[in-house]
Parts: C-alpha cells; structure tokens; sequence
C-alpha cells in the first residue's frame, strides 16, 4: 500500500529530514513510527499524503508514484488518505456534525448520503450524542476522535496519525489508540507517528525507527525501544 | 450543478461568518463604484456640453460682390460634401440687414434708410456638425475667388477642441485608475477574508478538495459583495442624479444637463457590471498565493 524507495527529503534550508529509506507497509498493516522530536517522523507522513514531494527517490502509494502525479490528481489521492493530528485541527465555529460533514461535502457526496456517513463514522468513535456541540465544548480525547471521524468518513485505505496521543491524557489516549487498532483489524492502512512509549509498549506491533531521517531499526511486535523478536534490520 | 449550489451556500456561510469584513468589503466596492458613476456621468455630460457646443458652430463664407447664382449654389454644394459639415445656407444681404434689424429690437428704427446702400454682403452660412470640420471647410475655400472672407470662431473652436479632447482623455484615464484601485481594494479585503479561513481552506486541501471547490466559494463572495456594493451605489447615485438634473433644468437652463434615463440606463448597468467583474477578479487575484501545494 505504501512504498518508498530510497527516499531523502532536504528542506530549501538545507535541513536534511529524511535520508535513503526503504519502506514497505501492505494493505490492512498497523505500523508505529517512533523516534525523538525531529527524527523525520511528520516528514515521512507527508510524503505519503504529498504535502511535500521527496528530494531524491519514490514514494509510491496504492500503486501510483507521487512524484510523478498531477496536481490535478493530489485531492483524488487524499480523499484515500485520512490524517489526524496532534493538535486536532477542528473548525471552531463548526459543530461535531458540521466539521466531519465537511470532509465529504467538499468531496461532492449529496447531503442525504453526507448525513447517513456521518451519522456511521460519528458511531465508530462513540460520539454520535455529542453532534451538535462545539469542539471548544468538548474534552481533549473527544476532539481527537472528532478529528478521527472526519479522517474515516472518505473510507479512506490509509489513515495516518502524527503525534495523535500528544495532547491527551493516558487514558484518552489508550482509547484512541484502541479505535485504530480496530480501524486496521478493517482493513485500512494505519501509521501512527510517536513518541509515548507506554503506548507503543503496550500494543506490540510493528514498529519503524527513525533516528536523524534513518530508519535505524523495523520489527514486527516490537516496543519502543527495540524488543524480544528482531525482524532483521531496516527494509 | 452540486458545485454551484455549494458554492452558493459556502459564500452566504462566509459571509455570514465575517459579517463585519464583508460589510466592509462590499462598501469598498460601493465606494469605489459611487465614484466611478460620478465620473462616468460628468464625462456623458461634458461630452455632451462639447457636441452641443461644437453644433453650435458655424463658418460664415462672405461672398465676392457680382457672384452669381450658378456660382454660388456650385459652391454651397462643394461644401456641403465636406465630412462633417451640416445644413448650408444661403443668406442675402437683405435677409442679413433683417435680422440685424431684429437683434436691434427696439431701437431698430437706428437703421431706417440703410437699405439702399445695405453694408452687408451676401454669404453662405455653413453649419459644423464636428468641430474638426471647420478647418476642412476653410481650406476648401481658402482659394475660391468667390469668397472675400471667411469668419468662424477660429480661437473658440481650437479652445474648445483642445479643452474636450484633453478632459476626455483625463476622464478615462481617472475611470481606469479607479478600476484598478478599486481592484486592489477587493482583492485585500478577500485576501482578509481568505487569511481569516486559512484553516479552513488547509484542511479542505488535506481532505481531498479540489483548487475548485476551494476557490469557488470565495469568487462568489467576492462577485456578490462588490456586486451589491455597486448595486447600492447606482441606486444613491440615481437618485442624486435625478435631483440634481431637475435642479438644472430649472435654474441652469442655459446648461445643456442629460436626463436620468438617457444616463443611468447605461452608468447603472456599466458600474454594476465593472463591480461585479472587478469582485470575482480580485477574489481570484487574492487566492492565488494560497493555491499552492
């Protein structure tokens, strides 16, 4: 589903975010990026929606090479691709309804079929009760999962999450981190991007390590800092 | 057609939203268009004073003493073939002493017995319907031993054709500027209204917008603000017109003022139209820069 090959990312300040990666992640996979602040985690994530076009090398997702495609072509791609963010980035002056709403009427879907998906993915994070109410009225898990809703609501192959926990307690956090791991058992591409260990430690899956733009470990049923069940080097 | 109709709902959404700024934007646009109506109405108006008063002119061709008819009326036709030139008139010397006797009014008796050694010549009154004319009538002439004297306003008519041509020119380049500063002002205040959504417009990207679902809502925005702007404005101005044209027309009746329907019926619709473009151009102009991936 996702590939790169021999990917590096150099920023016009000279800022070298990601060197020579080599990545697979398959259909349905769960998959942790983990790695300290600045190692290249948000930047592998945007490759992968095209928010940034790689220096050197390919990313390929679900067959189509970014660095090749059409402007014209990045929304159609992105309607695949659902991302969620540390700092949520929910529309204030829009309620629950409205901000998941909009990723689909923006897509052209008929109002009656945008109410029905809503009211679905709105379900899938348990807060279909809460539709009409504002996020600043809302906690910090469940503006999180607002945010997810309207990742989901496409259907998308591929959900990307870059720091998702960051801003919520344990607890929410582990809430939020069962509702991807259900989202992959569905047979969406999940990545999270992070730097909580608790919650890579608890969840053993397979975890990609960046370090200074390198991917300096890949393990299946990993932790976070390495584990009982080497997969053998980066690849 | 789902586009359009989204379109619509997200300006009015926008709108509504930031009240204050599209208030702002649209009296902008009114401003700018209350004063291109004012400038468009003098220009009708002084181009219209011009040609009435360029119709007013004529060339007098006093004729040579023992010209005869034929002569004359081969004459009167040769310039009446001259581009420009209107109605050519054939006035005796005694129609001419006739009407000066008119113009004495009362003391018209002062010319009593003038009549057997009448001063005055025959001539040929040539009417100018363009005062560009005037100058081809006398050259045509010039050499004709017919004539003894050719009399036109020849410093009035370079004056008034100098100062008309010069404030036609001042009046499109102003309307021009006005265009073009009105255009900046709509583009800032969409570049605002874009700015205060730039959240908004980020994550639409991020959820697989396309550049025309983005872009669309705000051109609307922009071609409904400056329209509405615009519309106002023809509206106040229409109305000051119409009063201020019944005022000339009673106490200025020397002015030759244009009425309102021969005016507003196309400044309205002009400055209605140069709005509206000018919203839906600037909008686009303000999106530009945040149209990139």
């Amino acid at each position: 589903m996702i590939e790169f090959h021999d990917v590096s990312k150099v920023f016009d300040n000279r800022v070298r975010a990601l060197s020579e990666v080599d990545l697979f992640i398959g259909k349905g996979e769960f998959a942790f990026v983990v790695g300290p602040s600045g190692a290249g985690k948000s930047t592998l994530l945007r490759l992968i929606y095209r928010a940034d076009l790689p220096t050197k090398g390919s990313v390929i997702v679900d067959g189509r090479n970014l660095g090749t495609m059409r402007r014209s072509a990045i929304p159609f791609l992105r309607r695949n691709i659902g991302v969620v963010f540390q700092d949520f980035k929910l529309l204030p002056r829009r309620n629950v309804h409205e901000n998941v709403a909009f990723a689909l009427e923006v897509t052209g879907l008929a109002r009656s079929e945008t109410r029905k998906r809503v009211a679905q993915v709105l379900d899938v994070v348990g807060l279909r009760s809460k539709q009409r109410s504002y996020p600043d009225e809302l906690s910090g898990g469940e503006q999180q999962r607002v945010s997810l809703a309207r990742a989901l609501a496409n259907s998308p192959k591929i959900l990307l999450a870059d720091e998702p926990t960051g801003n919520l307690d344990p607890e929410a956090g582990a809430s939020l981190m069962r509702h991807l791991v259900e989202i992959s058992l569905l047979g969406t591409t999940v990545l999270v991007a992070t730097h909580a260990k608790p919650i890579v430690d608890v969840f053993r899956a397979r975890v990609i390590r960046l370090e200074r733009g390198r991917v300096v470990s890949d393990e299946e049923r990993s932790g976070y800092d390495g584990s009982l069940s080497p997969r053998g080097g980066a690849g | 057609m789902w586009l359009i109709g989204y379109c619509l709902r997200e300006a009015g959404k926008g709108m509504r939203r930031n009240g204050f700024l599209s208030i702002a934007t649209a009296a902008t646009a009114g401003i700018a268009m209350l004063v291109l109506a004012i400038f468009l109405l003098g220009a009708a108006n002084l181009a219209h004073l011009a040609d009435y008063v360029e119709r007013q002119l004529q060339v007098s061709l006093f004729l040579a003493d023992g010209v005869t008819a034929e002569q004359r009326d081969e004459l009167a036709s040769s310039v009446s073939q001259i581009e420009g030139v209107g109605e050519v008139v054939f006035v005796s010397k005694e129609q001419a002493l006739e009407r000066l006797r008119e113009a004495f009014g009362e003391n018209a008796a002062l010319l009593d017995g003038i009549e057997d050694f009448n001063p005055l010549r025959d001539a040929l009154e040539v009417g100018i319907k363009d005062g560009t004319s005037v100058a081809a009538v006398v050259e045509a002439v010039k050499d004709d031993p017919c004539v003894s004297e050719v009399s036109y306003g020849k410093e009035l008519v370079a004056r008034l054709l100098s100062v008309t041509r010069l404030l036609r020119i001042g009046i499109l380049a102003l309307a021009g500027l006005l265009g073009v500063a009105t255009l900046f002002l709509i583009q800032n205040s969409i570049r605002l209204s874009v700015f205060a959504r730039r959240e908004e417009i980020a994550i639409m990207r991020l959820v697989g917008a396309t550049d025309a679902v983005i872009r669309w809502p705000f051109i609307f925005e922009g071609l409904i603000l400056a329209s509405a702007g615009a519309a106002l404005a023809a509206v106040t101005v229409t109305a000051a017109y119409a009063w201020a044209a019944r005022f000339a027309a009673l106490n200025l009746v020397f002015l030759p003022v244009l009425t309102v329907r021969a005016t507003m019926g196309w400044v309205g619709p002009a400055v209605i139209v140069t709005g509206a473009t000018t919203g839906a151009v600037g909008a686009l102009l303000a999106l530009r820069r945040w149209l990139r991936d």
